[in-house]
């Protein structure tokens, strides 16, 4: 694991907080340290995500808005890394980048099985 | 001679013409001869099937020229489209990545040039090349939230006209050409695929798209579908 000290602000939240909302700009990425988060879109939580991954990641990546809003599920605790603060990150740490691709990986995933179960549904 | 399939064929990824607008492939000259190393240029015809959904992942394939479907299917065997990649997309990298197997199939929906690189190759030039770690990691936040669009889609839209007028405003923010006659499409995809793209049957498009041609919403002319009123569009679009 690689160490994020003197990077991440570290913030306990109750459920039911808002990280970020669709359609805002990124300002950083939160590093999920425990809990879970519902991602919504139009209010509807169609996505979820766990303890280990980094929210707002692709956002910052491919310099988009937030596609949902991240809404604590349980109580949480997120490590916060300003926008520029992580890019130096991955500049000083490159090992950091294959936790990166795997992460946006998993979550690519994530969407299809998502994506199977929708049209499933149909 | 002619080459094959007609494809304007380029071996050398250091001498692309085009690579400076490719997301994946705009690295240093460095990190791009590196990749001419290991990669392998195949030319393949419409209809060829790259990788199949659980599949061991074998490596990546970047998509020079040409455009390839990627689809999964449900345990009732429906088929839904997810994405249909465009040049410059690197496909299979997610499941080369984790080591999983492929999670879609890939198929050539035009004559199309690929380069391929193995899975260890792969991994071995992300662990050497930092950039091409940036640069993958941007391409591969691009197919989430291309992915996320199709949730939103799939997931929000009450109606299947809805969904099809969410596709058809997706296409004209993306690659649709303003004319005199209205928002040209350029559509490659039979009235089957675009089902299989907003999880309908093919008898429903054909009717809607009638309805829509009626309604004067859009017009087809051979191949191409020209949008002549967006914002009929985007009323049928509730959320």
């Amino acid at each position: 694991m690689i160490s994020l000290e003197g990077y991440e602000k570290i913030e306990t939240w109750p459920a039911g907080k808002v990280l970020f909302r669709e359609g805002t700009k990124p300002t950083g990425v939160y590093f999920l340290h425990s809990g879970d988060v519902n991602l919504s879109f139009s209010s509807k939580p169609l996505l979820s995500a766990h303890a280990g991954e980094i929210l707002g990641l692709t956002s910052v990546m491919s310099g988009h808005a937030h596609d949902s809003t991240a809404t604590t599920r349980s109580t949480s605790v997120t490590g916060f890394v300003e926008l520029n603060q992580f890019l130096r990150l991955l500049e000083e740490k490159p090992a950091l980048w294959l936790t990166v691709l795997r992460l946006i990986s998993s979550n690519i995933n994530q969407c299809w099985d998502c994506m199977r179960s929708l049209n499933a549904a149909r | 001679m002619p080459s094959p399939y007609n494809l304007e064929v380029e071996y050398n990824c250091s001498e692309c013409r085009v690579r400076a607008d490719r997301l994946f492939c705009n690295m240093s000259i460095g990190a791009v001869e590196a990749l001419d190393t290991v990669k392998f240029t195949g030319l393949y015809p419409k209809g060829s099937l790259l990788f199949v959904e659980g599949e061991e992942p074998r490596g990546v394939f970047i998509l020079c020229s040409g455009r390839a479907k990627l689809t999964t299917s449900s345990t009732e065997g429906k088929t839904l489209i997810v994405k249909i990649a465009e040049a410059g997309e690197v496909l299979g990298a997610s499941a080369t990545i984790l080591g999983k197997p492929y999670e879609v199939s890939a198929e050539t929906i035009e004559p199309s040039q690929l380069n391929f690189i193995k899975r260890d190759d792969f991994l071995k030039y992300l662990n050497t090349h930092a950039e091409a770690c940036l640069h993958t990691a941007q391409q591969l936040s691009e197919k989430y939230h291309s992915a996320q669009r199709e949730i939103r889609s799939l997931g929000l839209s009450q109606t299947t006209s809805e969904k099809l007028a969410r596709l058809l405003l997706d296409w004209c923010d993306r690659g649709g050409e303003q004319t005199t006659k209205g928002i040209r499409l350029k559509v490659l995809l039979t009235h089957e695929e675009i089902a299989q793209m907003i999880g309908t049957t093919r008898e429903t498009v054909t009717r809607l798209l009638s309805d829509f041609k009626k309604k004067k919403i859009l017009d087809v002319k051979g191949s191409s579908m020209f949008v002549l009123s967006k914002p009929h569009l985007e009323n049928l679009v509730s959320v």
